[in-house]
């Protein structure tokens, strides 16, 4: 299945190339979880970040779906 | 800070200041103090451009001593903009200034019967008010300029432009930063027309000879003080993120999480939102030899501020905040981050808070004033606003009134004010915030979407009810306690993920004042800020009615989830149960 991978702030730096905000397109197994796509582009396991599926608040293991948006950010705010 | 400066602006033979002890006021500073003190001597029915109204300055309880962050400055009144009560925070160097002159509070009371515009000079030898009509209808920026040479470039000036001098509920009051520039703003709530109801077009401090503020106990002070700042350090946000983008940062996670507010509130995401991130806007500022990492006054560990550049390399202003950003921005369809930083600009200079002027873009061009995306007409808006014409007087006013003369039902505002970045049916707690605080709609004043979005402090569903009440009552405690402080809200941050942090921050003010607070002292502090500004709303005619979203919250439903805002108003009703 195809997924599209955005990250943002100071994320893009674990993947060469990348910018913030645009997406990537990732290749993956049917079930593939967020964490395994997560930890294939190299972001650490114990880094805490900010997780969302189609603009939902997601987990590490939730299971994702043909051409779903998972947009991955680290801890931040402001206001 | 035992002592309180009461200018009577309507006395006999002119202006009369007398420096006397805070009395009944003791103890409180910042946001206490200006609630308690506007609640006790404000008559609530009063007009709030009249002689009754007082404007109530106050730095925060540990603002000018070397407690990091500590520097947020409390502006109170009855407000013009909301007919409750305000108190309206700004950064800058004010509240640390005032703090070493020795003031908790500068109380500007009555009203000049003429004309004449009044300056009013503080240092450690007393009290100067000055006539100065030569200052009449400048701009924040030539303001300063023109004082600096009169005064000093050391010193602080708190300032309002003409749109101030207009009285219209959308002035804001500036404060010099570090730079000595007008760019920190008491915004919201229309304060700057207090200020120009009473004739005076600057506050100029000046704390030569005056040094830190003094601990009881200075070496307990010291170590919480540390522990303070490896809090603040260690944590992601307070330590890394917002110096390395700013608050702008929010731009594209409210985004994604569908909670943006677009066009005036009609969809919950931006197309172009990457062209005005705060990743880009950071690139763009160090690229442009500005800086992205910039405190707003001393003392600030987290430095979320910045400096920004026109494309000419010269300084245009500061680095417009995520609200600014978006309420000018996004709101407005516009997605070029000069035009916004160019708004940003004209708004610190006429004095103009920033999110009321975005939000009443956005009305106007849904009354087809102008077209969504157009950043020529939006600058055109703001400047007929600083210049005063009909038009410009009316978007002045605000959302509300904009939104009545143009006939639009789609107005974002709570109790006359404008609501910030974020849809309240995209992200729930916030919108119990707006609904309920007693300041109309702010997201200051309990900020859910650390929970509902952000993972800070919990963690709650964005789109639904659940905990929301609740989330938002504690929050709007804390906070009213935090804003008593003086230190900078974004603390809150770190305090509410380390509990370490939160208790460096109780044993700093006991070290400092030689109290026995607990935790349970300052959620008391919070409540009885808000049991006082709550009962001066409730005496100026505020009932549970007004604690309530405009209906298309709960009628129309947003994309991309569309979603509805699904508090009961029964549920709102327990914010204040305590």
């Amino acid at each position: 299945m195809t997924i599209d991978l955005i990250l943002y702030a100071s994320l893009p730096k674990f993947v060469p190339g990348s910018v913030a905000g645009i997406p990537i397109t990732v290749q993956a197994p049917d079930q593939t979880t967020v964490g395994v796509v997560l930890s294939q582009a190299g972001i650490p396991d114990d880094m805490r970040l900010i997780l969302l599926v189609n603009g939902l608040s997601a987990t590490r293991d939730q299971e994702l779906r043909e051409n779903d948006r998972l947009a991955v950010f680290p801890t931040i705010a402001g206001g | 800070m035992e002592k309180m400066l009461r200018i009577n602006m309507g006395a006999d033979g002119g202006p009369k200041a007398s420096s006397i002890p805070v009395g009944e006021y003791s103890g409180l500073a910042g946001r206490a103090l200006t609630s308690a003190l506007v609640s006790k001597e404000v008559p609530p029915l009063c007009h709030p451009l009249g002689a009754e109204n007082k404007l109530v300055i106050s730095p925060g309880m540990l603002s000018g001593s070397l407690a990091a962050n500590s520097g947020r400055l409390s502006v109170g009144c009855k407000s013009p903009l909301t007919g409750g009560i305000k108190e309206s925070n700004a950064g800058g160097m004010a509240s640390q200034t005032l703090a070493r002159l020795g003031y908790a509070a500068i109380v500007i009371e009555g009203k000049p019967s003429g004309d004449d515009l009044y300056t009013i000079f503080i240092n450690k030898d007393g009290v100067n008010i000055n006539v100065d009509n030569s200052l009449k209808g400048l701009g924040n920026y030539a303001l300063v300029e023109k004082l600096k040479q009169q005064y000093s470039e050391k010193a602080c000036y708190i300032s309002i432009g003409p749109v101030g001098e207009m009285k219209l509920a959308s002035a804001s009051i500036a404060c010099t930063d570090m730079e000595c520039r007008p760019t920190r703003h008491a915004g919201r709530g229309g304060t700057g027309a207090v200020m120009g109801s009473k004739n005076v077009k600057a506050i100029i401090l000046d704390d030569t000879g005056m040094g830190m503020r003094k601990p009881k106990d200075p070496d307990k002070f010291k170590e919480a003080n540390k522990r303070w700042v490896d809090g603040l350090k260690k944590h992601p946000v307070t330590g890394e993120g917002l110096a390395a983008y700013g608050t702008n940062v929010l731009t594209n996670i409210l985004n994604e999480a569908g909670g943006y507010p677009t066009h005036n509130f009609m969809w919950g995401r931006f197309e172009n939102h990457t062209k005005i991130s705060g990743e880009t806007q950071a690139a763009l500022e160090t690229e442009r030899g500005g800086n992205p990492t910039h405190g707003c006054h001393r003392g600030c560990v987290m430095r979320c501020s910045g400096i920004y550049m026109d494309k000419y390399g010269q300084y245009l202003t500061k680095q417009p905040e995520y609200e600014t950003v978006w309420a000018h921005g996004g709101n407005c369809g516009i997605d070029d981050l000069d035009t916004i930083a160019m708004l940003d600009r004209l708004d610190d200079d006429y004095g103009i808070d920033t999110i009321e002027m975005g939000a009443t873009i956005g009305v106007a061009m849904e009354a087809g004033l102008a077209k969504f995306g157009d950043g020529a007409a939006a600058i055109n808006f703001v400047n007929q606003v600083g210049k005063g014409t009909d038009m410009g007087r009316i978007l002045g006013s605000g959302a509300a009134v904009t939104g009545k003369v143009f006939g639009v039902e789609r107005v974002p505002v709570v109790k006359g004010q404008s609501m910030p970045a974020y849809d309240p049916r995209a992200v729930h707690g916030i919108g119990v915030t707006y609904a309920t605080s007693p300041m109309g709609a702010d997201h200051t004043a309990g900020y859910a979407v650390g929970s509902n979005i952000l993972g800070i402090g919990g963690k709650t569903d964005p789109l639904s009810p659940e905990g929301q009440i609740e989330l938002s009552r504690n929050l709007q405690i804390a906070t009213a306690a935090v804003d008593s402080t003086g230190m900078c809200l974004f603390i809150a941050f770190a305090v509410l993920d380390q509990p370490e942090t939160f208790q460096a921050l109780i044993d700093m003010i006991n070290a400092f004042y030689g109290f026995n607070l607990t935790a349970d002292d300052v959620a008391e502090l919070g409540k009885s800020v808000l049991r006082n500004e709550r009962a001066f709303n409730a005496a100026a005619g505020f009932t549970s009615a007004h604690d309530r979203l405009p209906g298309f919250f709960t009628r129309d439903a947003l994309p991309p989830h569309n979603v509805k805002f699904k508090v009961t108003d029964a549920e709102l009703d327990q914010v204040f149960n305590f």
